[in-house]
This record gives C-alpha cells, structure tokens and sequence, in this order.
C-alpha cells in the first residue's frame, strides 16, 4: 500500500470514516508498524488542539465600548466548564447500567457508552494497577466487534503512572498496548512542564502520548458524551 | 410553517449560534467577522427556512450558509484575489502580545495561515465532527477533495504544531515531545 493510501486511511480511522472490517485490519497493521502509529498518534494530537484551541463559548459575552469583545479562554473556560459542571449538578449522577464504566457523564449530550476515559490524579501504585485492570476489563467486555475506546489521561501525581523513571507498571503498559490498538494513555502536558522546570526526568514510557492539558482534554471529551471514571 | 413550528426553529437557529460562531472564527481568524457572518447567517436562514426540508439536517444546512455568507464576504473583499490565497486575518487586541505566547493562540495561527478551502475542511471534520460526504455537501466539492485537504492542512498543522521543524519556530517551540 503506497503511503500516500496509508495516509488517507489513518485520517479516515481517526475519523470513524471506515468500516468495521478495514477499521479492524489498520488496526491490526498498526501494532506492528510504530511509523504508522506514531502517524495517527500525531492525527490525533492535531485534532485535539483544535479542540482545545476553539472552545465553544461561555453563554456570556462583554460589551466593550458598544462593540462586543469575545475573549478567548480556553484552558479557564474548561476549568469554569468543570467547576460549574460539579457545582450546578449538571453531571448526571452515577450511571451504573455498565458497571465497568460506571462514572460520569455530561447529562445534556448524547452518550457514547464505548468511550470511557480513566482518570489517575495521584501517584498510587494500587491506582495505577486499578487503571490498567479497570481499562482492560472494558476492552475486553465483548470480544465480539465493539469498538470501545478508553483513554487512561493522567496529571498531578497520576503522571507517575507514565514517566519512565516512576511507573512500576511499564511493561504491563506496553503490553496492553500492544493487545488494544484503541487503548491510549495520556499525561498532561502542564505537570510534565512543571516537574521538567525543577529538574525532574519527564521521559515517557513507550506510546504514552502528551495532550496541553488533562482537564482541557477530559471537558472536550465529556462534551461528546464519554464517560468519566476516576480511579 | 405554523407558528408553533416557527418558534421552535427559531429557538433551533438561535441554539445554533455559539458552534457557528466559533467555525466562523476558526475560518476568518477575526472575532468581528465571525460576529458579523454568524448574523447573516442566521438572517438569511431564517429568510429560507422553506427552504429546509429535512430538520435533521439543520447543522449542515447552516454551516453551508455561513460559508456561503463568507464567500461572498471574500469575494466582495478581494475581487480578484484567488480565495486559497487569502492570507489569515488576525485579530489584533490590545493583550494580543500576551495572548500570542499562548498555546491555544498559536494553534489558531497556524489554521490561519492555511489556505481557505483546507481550513474549512478541517475545522469541520476536527471541531464539528462532520462526516466527509457532510463536508463534501457542505462546501459543495467532491469527497476526494475533502479528503485531500484535510490531509494536506493536517499535515501543516503538524508541522507547525507538533514537530516545529520550521526553524523561525523552533525558539518558542508550541508542544515539546518530553522523551
């Protein structure tokens, strides 16, 4: 297959624009081809720095000098999203009818019950060993053609989980991996800046990806209907 | 259409605003601008609104008249200028020096600086989730064309955004790899 069809079809499955037998069989060649991998991982880092950089506007709007002026606050107005989100009971409370994926979701989207996202805010060994139990068991509920996805998005302590030098947990990382192409482990850009300002390694284990922000990443998601689970 | 139904569109339409403001702002790179296409679009919308057939479609059929509304904002713009030449307009405030260190910032320059028909592309398959043959209905263009340029306007953008090979960039550079 010459690049440039390779190319065409890692945009068409990174926009769910394949059907379920060429989905499947990309999927496959991809645990074995690192350069394709790293290709979509890139596919979807562009896609979510679009999102991060275009949020959907607060409802409010200042008027300054009789001409409106609409500022721009992306990562404030997804920590405001995520705020008000808890404080105004717009989550919608447990939603147990999975309860692998039992957590929280944004009650006024459409849900996807095959995208779950898996939180890891501390630097707990048991945490991380709950993550990486909690992600397969989702991964391998049907074995029969789903297409679930799960994100394991780490910041704060939970970075450890992903940081060579920290995680006890490397190697069963690479081999989940490896068994589920839709399996993603991602660490928040603004913990490793800061732990990489005071000095401290930040190197990642192999195919974690980096997004801007955790919480920039979570809200985007919420708001097309995954679920959020906190480990 | 009663006036039961001509509310509700209305309330429909009027819902619509803040998604098709922000593609007008991923498109134009100039809030006012966006204000201003988002308003046309909603006005000659609701002029139309016979005119849409299948409710469900309501998203598309929008963004299709705001990228009517812009094209013809260009053309009145820049009569003779080749559209995919138009360079990124961007907005310039009184904090822009602030704003422009910051990352969402440069991710929006560097839409800006794609051509026309890319950033479209682009912006609705990445912020609206559009299907192709959507974008393809949309902006009235063939499906391979969709899928031409988003390949080559993702391709800039990670170059620009992700592995800053551009030398002028690699000072400040956008998102480090940390490894």
């Amino acid at each position: 297959m010459a690049r440039e069809q390779d190319l065409e079809r890692l945009h068409a499955l990174a926009d769910n624009e394949l059907d379920e037998k060429a989905r499947r069989a990309l999927l496959e060649r991809l645990e074995h081809d690192p350069v394709l991998t790293a290709e979509l991982c890139d596919i979807r880092r562009v896609k979510d720095l679009l999102h991060y950089a275009y949020p959907l506007e607060p409802e409010e709007s200042e008027r300054i000098g009789g001409r409106r002026k609409i500022r721009l606050r992306a990562a404030a107005a997804a920590l405001l999203i995520t705020t008000a989100a808890f404080a105004g009971g717009w989550w919608t409370a447990r939603w147990g009818a999975d309860p692998l994926a039992e957590g929280f979701r944004l009650a006024q989207v459409q849900p996807d019950p095959n995208r779950v996202l898996l939180y890891v805010g501390d630097s707990d060994p048991a945490k991380f060993r709950a993550a990486l139990d909690r992600a397969r068991a989702l991964l391998e509920r049907d074995s029969n053609g789903s297409d679930t996805q799960v994100y394991v998005v780490t910041s704060a302590g939970g970075v450890d989980l992903l940081r060579r030098t920290t995680s006890p947990v490397a190697k069963e990382i690479r081999a989940l991996k490896a068994e589920f192409g839709s399996l993603h482990f991602v660490a928040c850009n603004n913990t490793l800046f800061n732990l990489k300002r005071k000095g401290q390694p930040v190197q990642l284990v192999e195919g974690a990806e980096v997004a801007p922000s955790a919480v920039g990443f979570v809200v985007e998601r919420l708001k097309r209907g995954w679920t959020y689970v906190a480990i | 259409m009663g006036l039961g139904m001509g509310m509700m569109l209305k309330r429909r339409l009027y819902e619509q605003r803040r998604r098709l403001f922000r593609m007008a702002l991923a498109w134009t790179g100039d809030a006012m601008l966006a204000d201003d296409l988002v308003q046309e679009c909603l006005v000659r919308a609701w002029e139309k609104r016979t005119h849409l057939k299948d409710e469900r479609k309501l998203e598309a059929w929008l963004f299709r008249i705001l990228h009517n509304c812009w094209m013809e904002h260009l053309r009145r713009a820049r009569a003779t200028t080749d559209l995919d030449e138009v360079p990124p307009q961007m907005e310039q405030g009184p904090d822009g020096r602030l704003e422009r260190q910051q990352l969402a910032d440069r991710v929006r320059a560097a839409v800006a600086g794609l051509p026309v028909g890319q950033r479209e592309v682009v912006t609705l398959v990445d912020l609206e989730g559009c299907r192709y043959a959507e974008v393809a209905e949309i902006l009235e263009i063939p499906i391979g064309t969709v899928m031409s340029r988003l390949s080559r306007a993702r391709a800039v953008l990670r170059r620009e955004l992700l592995h800053l090979e551009t030398p002028e960039r690699a000072r400040r550079p956008l998102l480090r790899r940390v490894k």
